[in-house]
């Protein structure tokens, strides 16, 4: 495997925009020609060389490129956007867009995550350590669908409209969620593990969204039945393999089931963990 | 050749070039899941008269729900046939089996990138039993399909993998009293099911109607194996059992490759030479036109298993 490991060598003041910063399309290239690389800085371009420094290694023989980026990237933009295969690490957090429009491989981010993580993905794993912002796996205004595929892994807490116009993957919020989270959703899965806002599946069409009991939902959800969806189990497993332990949301779990939401034609569905 | 005072014939099997398919069923308890697992694979014991052959292969190692479950086995001659009969199969039998869910098989004795693997519908097909209430759900890069039932959600698999199997392995046992060969076929069924990847479909494990091919009668395309029914030995000219042939017992074996095959045959007639009380063991064949896998019996047992 190909390691470009670089570190943010001074922090930028203006928000800088580097989506040019993905594993797949630095396969072949030198550490001279990812410093040339042009980047927008605020209304000017500035070259990534500017602000980044560091090495490339290759460590078995493994296919694939690894990027590290070690630092404070908050004003750093759309790192990882529309990467196809690879590893994108953030040794530290980012800034809005990271891993949007993502079709493969796998970004991992140790601290936080701006706004638009991940939206418009259609696949690949996004791990984020710390918490997300806003709009995290939804649709840029005026698009119709958001994420369609891949899942989104936050350890932390996610801000507003989660999920906006979901359309496929998964989005799993492991701390607490701010309002609206499943906005328009039209199919996939959102588990809030911890406390989620108000509003949840506003307006979805279909789609699962899993949280603890204890929640308002909208009048416009019917409840169905209490049971033990057999396909819990499976999900569990799969967020598991992905490196979160949902602490407390048991294998034997009961789920009052809810569907909804009846102004959007009542196929999706509300779960709401009763022994968690 | 003689193994344990057990004459093997100097012959060998035919098998034939079929469709084979790994499903795993489970359910909320080990009960519920062997007795979902044994509504599926019943009558399914020849694909002349059942249009399938299946067998259930033994408890999953590990199931994808975390629930029991159990692997079993399936083959058909065709792809056509084996879609066919699946989809009636867990539709019929297995969704209205209490708390049942239904995966594909993992197919370790085949390389994942094998040309002999091709996928097949069955959830995508099943779920308009739901009546437009039916909803999937993605998980990883697999795609399940929640049909709504009375006891909660049937949950299928979308897609299954069948690939290019071998059925018809067999042997026979000729014995001087009824329970001496069935004891012999006995340890053979019970050393065979130690394997994983094979299936014997007959009941028990055992057939003791052997069939030929045709008949008589116009009508009939497969009759009882006349030369190994000791009651008409007499009457027959060309009758395979001699004096004091009493009794005969078929191992027939399905199998995911033609190895698995071989070495479940190797492995059924080594117990039932070391359970002794038979006289002879040999294979059923067509003069080698018909199947494209030959098993020799002294092949085998010389440790040559292909």
């Amino acid at each position: 495997m190909r390691v470009i490991d670089l570190r943010l060598t001074r922090e930028p003041n203006l928000p800088l925009e580097a989506e040019r910063l993905r594993p797949d399309s630095l396969e072949q290239t030198t550490l001279d020609e990812i410093y040339a690389l042009p980047l927008l800085y605020g209304n000017q371009t500035a070259e990534a060389g500017e602000f980044l420094r560091g090495e490339i290694r290759e460590t078995g023989d493994a296919p694939g490129v690894s990027l590290i980026l070690r630092g404070d990237f908050r004003r750093v933009k759309r790192l990882g956007q529309g990467m196809q295969s690879g590893e994108l690490i953030i040794e530290g957090s980012c800034g809005f867009h990271a891993g949007a429009e993502m079709g493969g491989g796998r970004i991992t981010i140790r601290g936080d995550a701006g706004d638009w993580l991940g939206a418009h993905m259609t696949g690949g794993v996004i791990r984020v350590e710390g918490s997300a912002g806003h709009w995290a796996g939804a649709s840029y205004r005026g698009k119709t669908q958001g994420m369609r595929g891949g899942a989104i892994i936050i350890h932390g807490n996610a801000g507003r409209m989660t999920g906006t116009k979901m359309r496929g993957g998964l989005i799993v919020v492991n701390g607490d969620c701010l309002e609206f989270p499943g906005y328009d959703m039209n199919a996939g899965t959102i588990l809030i593990a911890g406390h989620s806002g108000r509003h949840i599946g506003s307006g979805m069409v279909r789609g699962t969204i899993i949280v603890r009991e204890g929640h308002d939902l909208l009048p416009t959800f019917y409840h169905d039945c209490t049971y033990q969806p057999p396909f819990w189990q499976l999900m569990r497993s799969y967020i598991e393999t992905q490196g979160l332990v949902l602490d407390g949301w048991d294998v034997d779990c009961f789920f009052d089931r809810y569907s909804g939401e009846a102004m959007t034609g009542g196929k999706g569905e509300v779960l709401l963990c009763h022994t968690a | 050749m003689q193994k344990n005072g057990v004459m093997i014939e100097d012959t060998f099997a035919e098998a034939f070039g079929m469709r084979g398919c790994r499903l795993t069923v489970t359910g909320p308890s080990d009960h519920w899941a062997l007795t979902a697992a044994r509504a599926i694979t019943g009558f399914a014991t020849s694909v002349i008269g059942c249009g399938i052959e299946a067998d259930v292969e033994g408890p999953s190692p590990a199931t994808p729900d975390d629930r029991p479950g159990y692997d079993c086995l399936f083959f058909a001659n065709s792809w056509d046939g084996l879609a066919n009969a699946l989809l009636n199969r867990v539709g019929q039998a297995l969704m209205t089996s209490v708390g049942s869910a239904c995966f594909c098989g993992a197919l370790p004795e085949i390389a994942p990138d094998s040309e002999d693997i091709s996928p097949f519908d069955i959830g995508g097909k099943l779920r308009f039993f739901g009546d437009g209430y039916q909803c999937s759900k993605v998980i990883g890069n697999t795609r399940y399909w929640r049909v709504p039932v009375m006891d909660g959600e049937f949950l299928v698999e979308e897609t299954f993998l069948m690939i290019r199997a071998v059925g018809g392995g067999n042997f026979l046992l000729l014995g001087p009293s009824h329970a001496a060969t069935l004891a012999a076929a006995e340890a053979a069924v019970a050393a065979i099911r130690q394997l994983r990847g094979v299936a014997l479909p007959f009941p028990g494990g055992m057939v003791r109607s052997g069939s030929q091919v045709g008949s008589r009668y116009k009508f009939l395309k497969a009759s009882t194996n006349i030369s190994y029914c000791p009651t008409i030995r007499g009457r027959l000219s060309g009758s395979a059992l001699q004096e004091g042939d009493n009794a005969v017992l078929e191992i027939v074996i399905d199998g995911l490759t033609e190895a698995l095959v071989a070495q479940a045959m190797r492995v059924g007639i080594e117990a039932a030479c070391a359970c002794g009380g038979i006289r002879k063991i040999t294979a059923g064949n067509y003069g080698g036109k018909l199947g494209k896998f030959h098993f020799h019996l002294h092949q085998l047992l010389a440790g040559d298993e292909r």
